[in-house]
């Protein structure tokens, strides 16, 4: 495994990648937005807080929240890795399909999404990843009391597209990243859901992910 | 029991150009009521049905949008 996770960091902070007057940060071929890091948590949290009040809808507010991480996944990581940024600093270092998952956690871990460690990965079958200083977690804990549940909505939608990525559709090809393609790599018998068994919003140390298909 | 109800949500989980746990959620928040799992035991009340058929038709017709 070829991947300098130091390196790429270092690449990345040198991008000078930072918000226009709109709030938009054009890099990686597309437009990331630069806001204050809670707005999506409490957009998010208030949801799911709402729907708790009638606990049979619990499950699909969590299906909703989850698959704006697979859209964010299916668009964001998608996006990244089909980009001159990733040809220029990433492509180099991949030796190997599962290079493209080591590479895709250090470009997440340069833009501060948490920090995301792949614990393992079994190729086109399992990844489980944890990740420290998860936003969402650690937002949950600061502004409400010990969950009972798992918080990391967007951080699991994450981890399932990234497989959903490389082993149901093909990143690597540079495939068009369009409603169509969208629904072959998230409805099909084929695609990877993730679970997320542990979270820090619960107590746990971190939070860890597995991501299998399942079927 | 819920005759009617069953068939709005099959009719959703069956949209070919759909998502299927992502629609029946959608339905569900919709509706205000786990339909999709509660369907074939609830009545088929009217006001329901009439909210169901609602929310179904503009999770179906989504799909026909250029």
């Amino acid at each position: 495994m070829a991947i300098d996770e130091r390196k790429i960091i270092e690449a990345v902070a040198g991008l000078g990648i930072t918000g226009n007057d709109e709030g938009l940060i054009p890099a990686f071929g597309l437009y990331l937005t630069q806001h204050l890091a809670d707005y999506y948590n409490r957009i998010s949290f208030a949801m799911a807080r709402r729907l708790e009040k009638t606990p049979e809808l619990i499950d699909d507010g969590r299906t909703l929240l989850v698959e704006a991480g697979h859209g964010c996944a299916f668009n964001t990581f998608g996006g990244i890795m089909k980009s001159a940024e990733w040809d220029a600093v990433v492509r180099p270092m991949l030796q190997t399909r599962e290079d493209w998952v080591y590479g895709m956690a250090a470009v997440v871990n340069a833009f501060g999404w948490g920090h995301w460690t792949v614990r393992d990965l079994v190729a086109n079958r399992r990844l489980v990843v944890s990740v420290s200083d998860s936003y969402e977690a650690e937002g949950w804990l600061r502004d409400y009391p010990q969950s009972d549940r798992p918080r990391c909505f967007l951080a699991n939608g994450g981890v399932a597209g990234l497989m959903n990525l490389l082993y149901v559709g093909d990143i690597t090809q540079g495939p068009e990243l369009n409603e169509a393609y969208y629904k072959k790599l998230f409805r099909g018998t084929e695609s990877f859901t993730s679970t997320e068994v542990l979270c820090r919003a619960m107590g746990d140390p971190l939070c860890l992910f597995v991501a299998q298909r399942l079927s | 029991m819920g005759q009617r109800l069953a068939a709005i949500v099959e009719q959703v989980r069956s949209r070919t150009d759909g998502l299927p746990s992502v629609d029946l959620a959608r339905l569900n928040l919709k509706v205000g009521k786990a339909l999709s799992r509660l369907a074939a035991v609830l009545e088929d009340d009217p006001v329901l049905i009439a909210i169901a058929e609602e929310a179904a038709r503009e999770i179906i017709s989504e799909g026909d949008e250029p």
